[in-house]
């Protein structure tokens, strides 16, 4: 009976250790989702398709927003204030930023980790031009933060922004990508395109400890498919 | 019925200019000054950005259409001598440029001449792309360590010592008595 308790209890101790240090050893969370191609890998970044002359895939906007009944000329320039992507579960608000004195984009602080910014230099989704958000991938406060799952999302994934003036634009998903912050694609984001498109990013990659940051970014492309009114 | 035909002439314009649609800034600055005038598509542009220029040469003092113009590239770190191309309209030239990476933000009154004498200009809003990647997050996913394991791996240890030293007060006790 004794030997029985002894041998119990030191199971106990050793399971337990086995369990902390199992524990200490392993990531809570595992490291955000990356796009299937590291395009940071290349001097210089891949232009993704259709980033400038998106003729042919204005045309199947076209079909697509004829199927759905939305509206397909461009918005009338209104400040975003949400944004939805239900194929990757996100629903959040967003707020307009500008840059820092430094030159760097401004991003909402890491104390309101689901909160996403619109670069409001650029402009407002659903114009002509590339409009651009921003959002955190992870933060210690919460752990994956709103923009985490963001390099699970694939060409043809819709993403929609609700605008102040309560109307709705639609895009979509055309290409996904991982550039190290060292080649960040400045202008593939930001640079004019005259039919209006949408870019996501977020931080991605290896994270560099020394640093405290990640060492790349989960870009996502995507084109303007048309507008619907609010509902109701 | 009168009323009704104007009305409806009326709608019809409204239509028009609204269906008129995005580069809606082109056309509609055109149509408004019947004379030299230079617009700038986008405006503000960015450094890296391909920028559309169209100046409509038609004067009263003119001695007549322009056959050819060209814009002065210099202030916006281009050639001197930028020549632009027909558009089919008389009077309207055009010419598509990538602006400089290096070309500082700021504003600009970028100008161009016509062959008949005339020459317009306009302010040109350069805005600074932003260069360094953002910040967005803090390594949590990346390097939090499992604390939840640990902690109930450590409990475990506890709640085992605990009970050993209770059973070795009980053994010790026991054998006394």
């Amino acid at each position: 009976m004794n030997r029985l308790i002894n041998a119990l209890i030191v199971a106990a101790m050793v399971a337990g250790l086995g369990l902390a240090y199992a524990g200490s050893h392993t990531l809570r969370w595992s490291p955000p989702p990356a796009p299937p191609r590291w395009a940071g890998l290349t001097r210089n970044p891949p232009r993704p398709a259709g980033w400038e002359a998106n003729r042919p895939a204005d045309r199947v906007n076209r079909a697509d927003a004829a199927r759905h009944g939305y509206q397909v000329t461009p918005m009338t320039a209104s400040t975003p204030v949400s944004i939805s992507i239900p194929s990757i579960n996100i629903r959040a608000r967003v707020i307009a930023l500008g840059v820092t004195r430094g030159g760097a984009v401004e991003v909402p602080p890491l104390t309101k980790p689901f909160l996403t910014s619109w670069y409001d230099k650029g402009p407002t989704p659903g114009a002509p031009g590339a409009a651009v958000l921003f959002g955190h991938v992870d933060s210690a406060a919460v752990g994956p933060a709103v923009f985490y799952n963001l390099g699970e999302l694939r060409p043809g994934d819709l993403i929609y922004i609700t605008l102040r003036d309560k109307r709705t634009g639609v895009f979509r998903v055309y290409s996904a990508a991982l550039y190290q912050k060292s080649t960040f694609p400045a202008e593939a984001i930001y640079g004019y395109t005259s039919w209006p498109s949408l870019r996501l990013v977020t931080c991605g990659g290896a994270f560099d400890t020394a640093s405290g940051h990640y060492l790349g970014n989960t870009v996502v492309f995507a084109q303007y498919v048309g507008q619907r009114a609010p509902a109701g | 019925m009168r009323v009704v035909t104007y009305a409806a002439a009326t709608a019809g314009l409204i239509v028009a200019v609204l269906a008129s649609g995005a580069p809606a800034a082109l056309g509609d600055q055109r149509a408004s000054l019947g004379e030299q005038a230079m617009s700038i598509f986008p405006n503000p542009s960015a450094p890296g950005t391909s920028t559309t220029f169209q100046i409509n040469c038609a004067s009263q003092s003119a001695p007549g259409p322009a056959t050819s113009a060209t814009l002065s590239g210099t202030e916006l770190g281009l050639a001197d001598q930028i020549p632009m191309q027909p558009t089919g309209q008389t009077d309207v030239f055009t010419t598509t440029v990538v602006l400089p990476t290096s070309l500082a933000p700021g504003t600009y009154n970028p100008e161009a001449d016509c062959s008949n004498g005339t020459s317009a200009s306009t302010t040109l809003q350069v805005n600074a792309v932003p260069s360094p990647a953002p910040p967005t997050g803090d390594g949590t996913t990346s390097t939090a360590t499992n604390g939840v394991l640990t902690d109930a791996g450590l409990g475990l240890v506890g709640v085992a010592a605990v009970l050993g030293g209770v059973v070795l007060r009980r053994r010790r006790s026991g054998s006394r008595t």
